[in-house]
């Protein structure tokens, strides 16, 4: 019945807003691969049907609003007549339609500004930076812009008629005031226009209105503020599958709750700012539109003034009821957005192609369509057996597992590529700052480095002046045994971590190491190297975690200048250290780099989740041993990062749990998000080792690896 | 639900009688029961495939209740009067807004204003009206923390025995015993350390779960909060800190009386009698989801099937409810007469057997199996079925007669689906009347069934009772725990285990994993020491808040308004 009220709604709605609709997607027009058209379906359809639901609960809001705000506690039957007197005026109607306008302007800043990968900023100056971005800056203006008419609505629908900022005083005034800077020509206008008007109304500034639209306009700047301060545009993905309508009943109550928080200290700081800086405005507005201090009422900077009872109670329910619904649009766009999407495992149609699982898995098009598919992953393989089957199924002509290999190398890729990120934080943090300090160092790393292989050092220096000097990333890495991505093609070589790990993974005591039967792992073994000599350079992998801005190395020697401008830039940094204000906005919060490295750690969690079921399951539901052509590779990279996050860990820092906020709006989960991931990760190498047991001795891994496999098998870990 | 009227003869009549002279029911061998003296050792077919847990003999000197009654170090110090103010100001610092009306109402004269006093006695009074109206629909909610907990526990005495909780660890040989001092040690098989376990929070401990699918992750329901310590399998400290334990609270979620975590490990779930959401957490990030359900008044009792489908909770009102764990919908489950006292699920997950408080009867509830196709869908059946009747049978014995039977306390199934077990509580007005463990032998496909087999019985008191699951490569069987008799003020574990050598033809696991049911029960005298019950008195006079923030707040201003209204 549901999906019936969807349809419905969206086919009248979408001719109103199929503009709209063109602007919210218009990122996605720029090419219109098979891929891309899934993505705009998916997203499209979830954000109309998420802003349809914002528009029918919009009335309901209002309702609410109007009921509240004409409280009359002691003739409660009058109350409520008048106020459902007031919901059907046409005023009512004319401000509700202009709050529908504004909440689609709302919700297509929801879907231009959203990501699955909340930002976390190292340092204080860094958040400043990031809220100086043009299109946020133009985010938090268009808010104000947005607050200011919606508490101009709420003054309309209240008092039942327009309200103008120009009243009629309400006592006369004594004696004619004549701003000092006002142009004569003005002054002979307003005589004539008077002496027109048979009789004298000298007209006031309506400073509660004025009040009351500037706190819109500040409500409106500082939700923009926090929207981006709070990480609000991350999209979370509950940790448990729920229907949507339990989970919006069940975030309803927080949801007013902080919003009706929120608005009370919004206001508090608004009449802060009012009660120091209220008298510029407030001149600005006399002198433009040329009226009158109405000496019958206080002015609002002043305390009496300020302590009006009516106006807080007015100002702050109009601040809550713009909130409520600014948060309800976004609540309804996260609970559609980060709903499961079942993408179909294998394509019937040609056509389809496209758009089955192991496709999108491995597409890079919209970080969302990446996570949902992982997401789909980690489902599949916990609860259904059947789309299992087709996983493990074999391809109709020629017999391949193509299925099943896309997803596991998907997978493997993932996961390999935090362990390299992972390895390169933690040379980075024992180096303490070393590596990036000076451009000896890095040639001194580079004559260490010339133990590695020839190969290694050719590329190094082929690429080098695409690479940051400070991405210490170790390329031995590559030299997994079976690691066919072509992701780390270039990276220089570095480390002795990095060696130690080439050196464990190539171990000679392995049964691997010398002795590979099969053919196929020698073809890739192959294709390995001749695919990575030729790969692009994937920057972007790199730039993830390197922090100081991207300089292209110079030449071999250093030259004196560069030198000079280093030792210089070394100086003024110690200079500016020492200043108190600079150095509390540049010091670094120690815990954010590690939060950053496992910023997008929710699509490990489920790339780890899926594998670890599926190869589980595997052991009874794979018939064609499927499985077990990987199962080497899937056993040592989940051992490599169980290493390397186990290291991770030891760090000061890393360890520390973020202070555990109470239950509120503001999602605060991806702070915490590296302990799950160390969870997530033990639970899937057990999952593995309880359901295979001593079969496990059979499976070729490194001395290092089973002596770690077997603590697993004896729960010692 | 219909129940069917027929079967009116006890099962148990159908047992073999059971034997009383101070042998213990040590193992099964040959598919037979063994009772032996506790010292004697099992046949040499067995002796080699034993593993080596510890001998566990903990005196009750060294597990005396605490004798912290108060929490602060107030006594210690000289009272000193001080002014109403500073006194209201403490009493909503430490017990809230019920606190300082409190403080008001029962202030002198002429400390605060009269019509102040005036109103925070007829708030008060208020509050606790529309608390003892709440109480009268939900009568558990009148209770003190400490009493839910013994109420709703799975185990048998728990606030007179010295052994509260037990909990085996699901794939090694490890397990985790709480005591009456509010600590809880862990033994492993092959080491001598035991670690014990002590914290600040932890208290009235109900219910104790290891983490599937890790080596030392045990979650604990305590009287305010979840502990979930994190217990090092290497270390070889005996007293791990209080950092090890992370604190999973929730406001108005106390007393915890029920833990589970889910077979895949994700998530843990947690219960409490006064409140009516399941807690669903996610425990490394310790941010936790409600289930939100009305009516029922709490929840007590909570379990997950062993496929990882479903979960069964119990509430303190004749109503239960089973989840399906994808979706996390329900179906509602009224029962005729009483509560849901315990239940559990079949290794398949498809059928879930359950007893109900006031009755000696078993259900069973089936429930068709969704492969993952059909979201959202229970599938259970129509109705319950009744599978045995347990209730009181007498015996003739060498010793005179005895009578067996009654209510059921507890329920626990073999990994393997081969055997039932299920603690019967014996009737409290007949002296001869005494709890006993009945085990049943069960299959569950094609059909259903259930035959009658053993009582074992003894005159201590059983206490907890838990069935795994343990591999063969881990030398399936553990030994009974004995070495010497039983003291009288002594715990005792002893384990039974089952031959996995010798099986019954009925159905053979499919891979070489060999099932066996151990059965746990926990003996100790019934007479404790005059001191010790004279210190559990105390104990539960302390005074709990039924109410807290939330609900005062509601009702303050209820009645401010009603008195507004009224006078005006």
């Amino acid at each position: 019945m549901c999906t019936t009220i969807y349809k419905q709604s969206y086919i009248c709605l979408f001719f109103l807003c199929e503009p709209c609709c063109i602007i919210m997607f218009g990122f996605a027009l720029f090419s219109f691969s098979d891929v891309l058209l899934i993505v705009m379906q998916v997203l499209r359809w979830r954000s109309v049907v998420s802003f349809t639901w914002s528009i029918i609960l919009l009335p309901i809001t209002s309702v609410a609003f109007i009921t509240f705000s004409r409280i009359q506690l002691f003739h409660p039957i009058d109350w409520l007549a008048e106020s459902l007197g007031d919901v059907g005026s046409s005023y009512a109607l004319f401000c509700l339609c202009l709050l529908c306008v504004l909440l689609g302007i709302h919700c297509t800043f929801n879907v231009q500004f959203y990501t699955v990968v909340p930002s976390i900023p190292c340092s204080r100056l860094t958040a400043i930076g990031r809220l100086l971005v043009p299109n946020r800056v133009l985010h938090s203006l268009a808010h104000a812009v947005i607050g200011m008419i919606v508490f101009w609505c709420c003054s309309i629908i209240r008092k039942g008629h327009f309200q103008p900022l120009r009243i009629p005083c309400t006592s006369a005034p004594r004696s004619m005031y004549i701003a000092p800077g006002m142009p004569l020509v003005l002054l002979e206008l307003r005589t004539c226009w008077s002496q027109n008007e048979s009789i004298v109304h000298t007209m006031c500034l309506n400073e509660h209105h004025l009040f009351h639209l500037l706190a819109g306009a500040f409500l409106g700047f500082s939700y923009s503020l926090l929207y981006f301060v709070h990480n609000m545009n991350y999209l979370p993905f509950p940790s448990i599958e729920q229907f949507k309508y339990v989970q919006f009943r069940r975030c309803l109550p927080m949801l007013i709750r902080y919003s009706s928080s929120q608005s009370f200290y919004m206001f508090w700081s608004f009449t802060l700012f009012y009660f120091f800086l209220g008298y510029i405005p407030r001149t600005w507005m006399k002198s433009v539109m040329n009226l009158q201090t109405d000496s019958g009422q206080p002015p609002l900077d002043t305390l009496r003034g300020l302590l009006d009872l009516t106006l807080i109670y007015h100002t702050w329910l109009s601040g809550t009821f713009a909130l409520v619904n600014w948060h309800l649009v976004l609540l309804l766009f996260r609970i559609h957005a980060a709903e499961a999407h079942v993408f179909p495992v294998q394509a019937v149609f040609v056509e389809e192609a496209d758009s089955c699982l192991p496709k999108i898995l491995s597409s890079n098009v919209s970080p969302l369509l990446k996570y949902l598919a992982f997401q789909d992953l980690a489902l599949l393989s916990q609860y259904s057996s059947a789309r299992r089957k087709e996983v493990f199924s074999l391809s109709q002509p020629g017999g391949h597992p193509y299925i099943w290999n896309a997803i596991s190398k998907e997978c493997v890729d993932l996961l390999t590529n935090l362990t390299v990120r992972l390895v390169a934080h933690q040379e980075a943090a024992a180096g303490n700052g070393r590596v990036r300090r000076s451009s000896f160092s890095a040639e001194t790393r580079k004559l260490s480095s010339s133990s590695g292989t020839s190969l290694i050092e050719e590329r190094s220096d082929q690429n080098q002046t695409n690479l940051p000097p400070q991405a210490a990333i170790p390329v031995a890495l590559k030299a997994f045994p079976l690691l066919k991505s072509s992701r780390y093609a270039g990276i220089p070589a570095a480390s002795p971590a990095a060696n130690r790990i080439s050196a464990l993974s190539l171990d000679p005591n392995s049964p691997w190491h010398g002795s590979v039967q099969s053919p196929h792992v020698m073809r890739r073994n192959v294709k390995l190297w001749s695919s990575d000599s030729h790969a692009p350079l994937n920057t972007s992998e790199v730039c993830a975690f390197s922090t100081a801005s991207p300089k292209p190395r110079s030449a071999d020697e250093p030259n004196p200048l560069h030198v000079w401008i280093q030792q210089k830039q070394e100086q003024l940094k110690n200079f500016l250290s020492k200043r108190v204000l600079i150095s509390h906005l540049f010091s670094k919060r120690p815990e954010a780099s590690s939060q950053e490295i496992f910023v997008d750690a929710q699509i490990h969690i489920w790339a780890l989740e899926g594998m670890s079921h599926l190869v589980a399951a595997s052991f009874t539901e794979d018939k064609m041993g499927v499985v077990q052509t990987t199962f080497s590779t899937i056993m040592h990279t989940l051992l490599t990062l169980q290493e390397a996050v186990e290291k991770h860990f030891k760090l000061p820092y890393a360890s520390s749990k973020p202070v555990r906020s109470p239950e509120s709006f503001v999602d605060a989960s991806y702070k915490a998000l590296r302990f799950e991931l160390r969870a997530a990760l033990k639970t899937a190498i057990y999952r593995i080792t309880t359901r295979f047991g001593e079969h496990l001795h059979a499976v070729p891994v490194s001395v290092e690896h089973r002596k770690k496999l077997q603590q697993f098998l004896d729960f010692k870990e | 639900m219909q129940l069917p009227q027929t079967m009116k003869m006890s099962m148990l009549a159908l047992f073999q009688a059971p034997r009383l002279h101070g042998e213990l029911t040590l193992y099964e061998f040959n598919n037979e029961m063994v009772p032996g003296l506790v010292y004697e050792s099992p046949p040499a077919a067995f002796r080699d495939q034993l593993v080596d847990i510890p001998d566990i003999t903990i005196p009750l000197e060294a597990v005396k209740a605490p004798g912290r009654v108060e929490l602060s170090s107030k006594a210690a110090f000289i009272h000193h009067r001080e002014g109403v103010w500073k006194r209201c100001l403490n009493a909503w610092h430490n017990v809230g807004l019920a606190g300082l009306l409190e403080e008001m109402s029962n202030s002198e004269e002429e400390e605060v204003p009269a019509w102040l006093g005036h109103l925070a006695r007829s708030s008060l009074a208020l509050c606790r009206l529309a608390s003892s109206f709440h109480g009268s629909l939900f009568p558990h909610l009148t209770m003190k923390s400490e009493d839910l907990t013994a109420e709703f526990s799975q185990a048998l005495d728990w606030t007179g025995c010295s052994l509260r909780a037990f909990a085996w660890h699901p794939h090694t040989n490890k397990f985790a015993l709480a005591l009456i001092d509010d600590s809880i040690r862990v033994y492993t098989s092959g080491s001598q350390t035991v670690p014990t376990l002590k914290h600040r929070l932890q208290k009235d401990v109900a219910s104790m779960a290891w983490k599937p699918l890790c080596a030392s992750i045990l979650a604990v329901a305590c009287q305010s909060c979840v502990l979930v310590w994190h217990v090092d399998p290497n270390s070889l400290s005996t007293r791990p800190s209080s950092g090890c334990a992370q604190i999973l609270s929730y406001p108005g979620h106390s007393p915890v009386t029920s833990v589970c975590w889910s077979p895949s490990a994700k998530v843990l779930l947690s219960a409490s009698p006064v409140d009516t959401a399941v807690l669903v957490w996610n425990v490394s990030t310790e941010s936790c989801v409600p289930l939100q359900r009305v009516g029922g008044g709490g929840v007590t009792f909570l379990s997950w099937s062993p496929d990882g489908s479903k979960v069964v909770g119990a509430t303190p009102s004749p109503v239960f409810r089973v989840w399906e764990t994808q979706m996390w919908s329900c179906e509602r489950w009224p029962t005729l007469h009483g509560r849901f006292q315990t239940g559990c699920w079949s290794p398949d997950g498809s059928r879930l057997l359950f007893a109900v408080k006031g009755e000696s009867v078993i259900y069973s509830l089936s429930f068709s199996s969704s492969d993952g196709q059909s979201k959202g869908t229970v599938g259970g059946g129509q109705s319950a079925m009744m599978v045995a009747d347990v209730s009181e049978t007498t015996f003739e014995t060498e010793n005179g007669e005895i009578s067996i039977g009654g209510e059921i306390h507890s329920i626990a199934w073999d990994p393997s689906g081969e055997r039932l077990a299920v603690i019967i509580t014996g009737n409290p007005a007949n002296e001869s009347s005494l709890p006993v463990i009945a085990v049943f032998r069960t299959r569950n496909s094609p059909m259903f069934e259930l035959l009658p087999w053993y009582v074992t019985l003894r005159k201590l008191c059983v206490q907890c009772m838990q069935s795994v699951r343990l591999h063969s490569s881990l030398k399936a069987v553990i030994r009974a725990v004995h070495g010497k008799l039983p003291m009288d003020n002594d715990v005792h574990i002893v384990i039974y285990y089952r031959d996995p050598i010798k099986r019954l033809g009925w159905n053979r696991a499919p891979d070489d994993v060999i099932q066996t049911i151990v059965i746990i029960s926990v003996f100790r005298s019934l007479t404790a020491s005059a001191a010790h019950t004279d210190c559990l008195r105390r104990h539960r006079q302390k005074y709990r808040m039924c109410f807290y923030i939330g609900r005062e707040c509601l009702c303050v201003s209820l009645c401010i308004y009603i008195y507004i209204y009224i006078f005006f």
